[in-house]
């Protein structure tokens, strides 16, 4: 207990400084952005075990509270598109999906739901992957998408994505959790928060590729995840979106979160070794209201445990 | 409580039997009974699959059992464990069948079919499986009724999900059906219309008259007749025959001659509903002597017809084989024997075909691809599904060996076929969009699409360096899901052959490549 409040100490003090900070440069809205003065925009837990980080990290953030209401209905959305075993490090790691919901349920969320439109068959990521058991375990329900769950939606305000089929029950939440895992992608470059969206979208979205970095922002801008953990207990370096090759695997034991996708998306670059405007999508975000990505402009914190 | 209704009982119960392990196929080796127990238990395949490939097949040992019950009671099998029997009689006592003595005209044509089969098999032409009534059954399940069903559900699905509180009641129940039996998709088998068709007629000729298929075609039926003919379980009647004629109204194939007598114990089921149905009690089935039997007299000049008609059939299939190497699409489950067992060993049950719509959707029946021999046999379309890369259930659930059971480590480097980009297709190279989806799917862990960066240019002369993929021959497997994940509609960019592929016998393969694994 001792170290928690020496914890709330330490951000409340970190938080001061943000707000000393901002007085100094008028360009920097964060406080817009955060809404709480003494909280930061992002999070970052390393070290520790899946469920310590993701509660650390999301105490930085204010609680997860702040996003979850009683009675809410929750969709805890990791990546549990391959069939790959956790520590393959294809799919969310498992013990971080189980953390998240559990967090969401002891919020008092009604009910909270985990999916993903699958790129292997369903059945195989979601046991696999250990998905499926941990997140139950956890207190969720863990169903395969069905065909009839989709929609199409009209994005009227989108310049390039004009409209796409999404998962209804994805869309329809009262609060929606984005929890991918960071990995390499040759296309894309990184695969983050903006590409794990793609798994409530239907039909054939391999044609997003084609303009990966134009489409990305506007999805998210469109879909809006209240919350974006981002998965860095191991992430794949190369061989993405995949792997399969144990030489690829860095363990990192690290967690991102951010009520900005982009900024999330922006500082998992680092975990890299890139820079945020290395990826095409992460510099056509600036326009679409997602969070800033500038890592020095970037009010965050960080925390070992 | 009679015989009869103990029959009633086994029937069902070995239908629900039959039903579970349709069920459970998905399940492959992992569920505790063999899924394919009723194809491995079928004597008639294993005897005919043997002298086929002239070799005993091991999984299918446990047929013996069924062979010496047949001996022993003759076509008990037919009248209390088949399940397409079953079907029928359910069917019947819908449609209030009667029993009709006309159909005895035809009794001797699944003799005079059996032989034909027979002497095919002698000369390497495996063709029973047409007319066996459980690979047709399993067949006709997984490739018309299954789909059909699965195509409702998802229909129900689509209507009741615009109600708001059943939505994820549904999303629950799909997940528990789709870990079974419904899979997540609903899917289609091209010949899956045909047997649809198959089923419907059979029916039909159920509602003209009573067990008409097991009657006059039922390979399987022909062969418990001919092994039983000396069975020991016989029905027997005494001198308080009345000569009501109630039995002969209620045999359902005909087996009970205008004497009320004599029994034709080649066509006798042993279903009990002459000893039920007899007002004296003067109808007994027994293991006393004193039955007296009417034969089924095959004549010698048909017999001989089949005989040069089953040759006739073997030599029609030999000459329209087609060599897998000038098939190039036709790409064999993973752990698949030579080819030309292959496609005598292949009794078409698709028990691969019913697991692997459940995994990665890639197996699909072929038309003529593979010649008359290997018609209907089962082949991966990657435009449909793809092969999952860590699945071995198709190498799991086959009842004949046609495709060896492998375990995973071997089945990741087993190669069924290599890709191909199709540059007039493929967009980086045709119209110089950057897509790799491909690349992303690749499943081989080292992957067997990579990339170059080039220079593109376009039409109005202005350049962009792109990513363009190329194939790595010694690491792609062939498994499909490139092609199946090609975002090109139509034609995709990228494509499999079944070059480089193995097959497990050991030998060289008809492409002339040395297996790998040895």
């Amino acid at each position: 207990m001792g170290k928690l409040i020496d914890r709330r100490k330490f951000i409340k003090s970190a938080g001061l400084l943000a707000v000393g900070a901002t007085i100094d440069l008028p360009k920097l809205s964060f406080a817009k952005q955060g809404g709480l003065n003494n909280i930061p925009d992002l999070a970052v837990a390393k070290g520790g075990t899946a469920s310590e980080r993701v509660a650390i990290a999301l105490k930085m953030l204010g609680g997860i509270n702040r996003w979850v209401k009683p009675g809410d209905t929750v969709v805890v959305k990791p990546n549990i598109g391959w069939d790959r075993r956790p520590e393959q490090a294809a799919d969310t790691n498992p013990e971080v999906v189980a953390a998240v919901v559990a967090q969401c349920i002891n919020t008092g969320a009604k009910r909270v739901m985990v999916f993903d439109r699958t790129c292997n068959n369903a059945k195989r990521c979601y046991h696999n992957s250990g998905i499926a058991e941990a997140a139950e375990k956890a207190g969720a329900i863990v169903p395969y998408t069905i065909e009839a769950g989709f929609k199409y939606y009209d994005m009227p305000e989108n310049k390039y994505l004009k409209g796409w089929s999404l998962y209804r029950p994805a869309m329809e939440a009262d609060c929606l959790i984005n929890v991918p895992i960071a990995k390499h992608h040759s296309l894309a470059g990184l695969t983050l928060g903006m590409k794990n969206l793609m798994g409530i979208m239907g039909d054939d979205r391999g044609k997003i590729h084609w303009n990966i970095h134009k489409y990305l922002p506007e999805l998210a801008a469109f879909i809006k995840p209240q919350l974006t953990i981002i998965d860095a207990t191991r992430i794949l370096i190369a061989n993405g979106p995949q792997g399969g090759n144990p030489k690829d695997i860095k363990q990192l034991d690290t967690i991102i979160a951010s009520p900005f996708i982009a900024s999330a998306d922006a500082f998992a670059t680092t975990l890299f070794g890139k820079k945020p405007q290395d990826i095409g999508y992460i510099v056509n975000s600036v326009n679409y209201n997602l969070g800033e990505i500038d890592i020095d402009k970037i009010n965050y914190q960080v925390e070992r445990i | 409580m009679t015989i009869r209704k103990v029959r009633i009982a086994s029937q069902l119960f070995f239908f629900a039997f039959f039903l579970y392990l349709f069920w459970i196929t998905s399940k492959g080796a992992a569920s505790r009974i063999p899924p394919d127990l009723f194809l491995r238990s079928n004597p008639l395949l294993a005897v005919v699959i043997s002298i086929s490939v002239r070799i005993i097949i091991p999984t299918m040992i446990v047929s013996v059992i069924l062979l010496v019950i047949g001996i022993l009671l003759g076509r008990v099998f037919c009248g209390w464990v088949c399940p397409l029997g079953t079907i029928f009689d359910i069917t019947s006592k819908i449609a209030k069948t009667p029993v009709r003595a006309e159909i005895k005209k035809v009794h001797k044509f699944k003799y005079y079919l059996l032989i034909a089969f027979f002497i095919a098999a002698i000369f390497g032409f495996q063709a029973v499986f047409y007319f066996d009534p459980i690979a047709m059954t399993t067949r006709i399940f997984t490739t018309a009724l299954l789909p059909t069903v699965v195509e409702a559900v998802n229909f129900l699905f689509s209507l009741l999900f615009n109600i708001q509180p059943l939505q994820i009641p549904l999303m629950e129940l799909q997940s528990s059906l789709a870990d079974s039996l419904i899979p997540l998709k609903p899917y289609y088998f091209q010949t899956g219309v045909f047997w649809g068709f198959v089923f419907i007629i059979i029916i039909g000729f159920e509602i003209y008259g009573r067990r008409f298929f097991c009657q006059s075609v039922c390979p399987l039926g022909a062969f418990y007749g001919i092994i039983g003919k000396a069975q020991l379980l016989r029905r027997r009647v005494s001198e308080d025959c009345i000569a009501c004629g109630e039995c002969l109204s209620v045999c359902k194939t005909n087996a009970i001659a205008e004497d009320y007598v004599s029994t034709d114990f080649m066509e006798c089921i042993q279903c009990f509903n002459c000893v039920d149905v007899c007002p004296t009690k003067a109808t007994v089935m027994d293991f006393k002597s004193g039955a007296k039997a009417q034969k089924t007299d095959l004549t010698r000049r048909t017999v001989i017809a089949s005989g040069i008609g089953g040759l006739a059939f073997a030599t029609l299939g030999s000459v329209s084989y087609i060599r897998p190497s000038s098939a190039s699409k036709l790409i064999r489950p993973p752990g698949s024997v030579d080819e030309t067992e292959f496609v005598e060993r292949c009794v078409r049950c698709y028990q691969c075909l019913r697991a692997c719509a459940t995994s990665g959707n890639f197996l699909q029946p072929s038309l003529l691809e593979g010649g008359l021999k290997g018609l209907l046999t089962p082949y991966g379309v990657a435009r449909t599904g793809y092969c999952e890369f860590n699945c071995t259930l198709c190498t799991e659930v086959c009842p004949t060996g046609a495709i060896e059971r492998l375990d995973l480590e071997t089945k990741q480097k087993t190669v069924i076929g290599l890709a191909h980009f199709d540059k007039e297709i493929c967009l980086p190279y045709s119209k110089g969009v950057e897509c790799m989806v491909c690349e992303e799917h690749c499943p081989t862990g080292d992957k067997a699409i990579k990339f170059t960066e080039k220079e593109y240019i376009y039409a109005d002369g202005s350049k962009k360096v792109l990513k363009f993929p190329y194939i790595m021959e010694d690491i792609c497997i062939g498994c499909g899901i490139c092609v199946y994940k090609c975002p090109v509609e139509g034609s995709p960019g990228i494509y499999i052959t079944n070059q480089n592929q193995q097959r497990f016998d050991g030998k060289e393969n008809d492409n002339g490549k040395q297996e790998k694994q040895g």
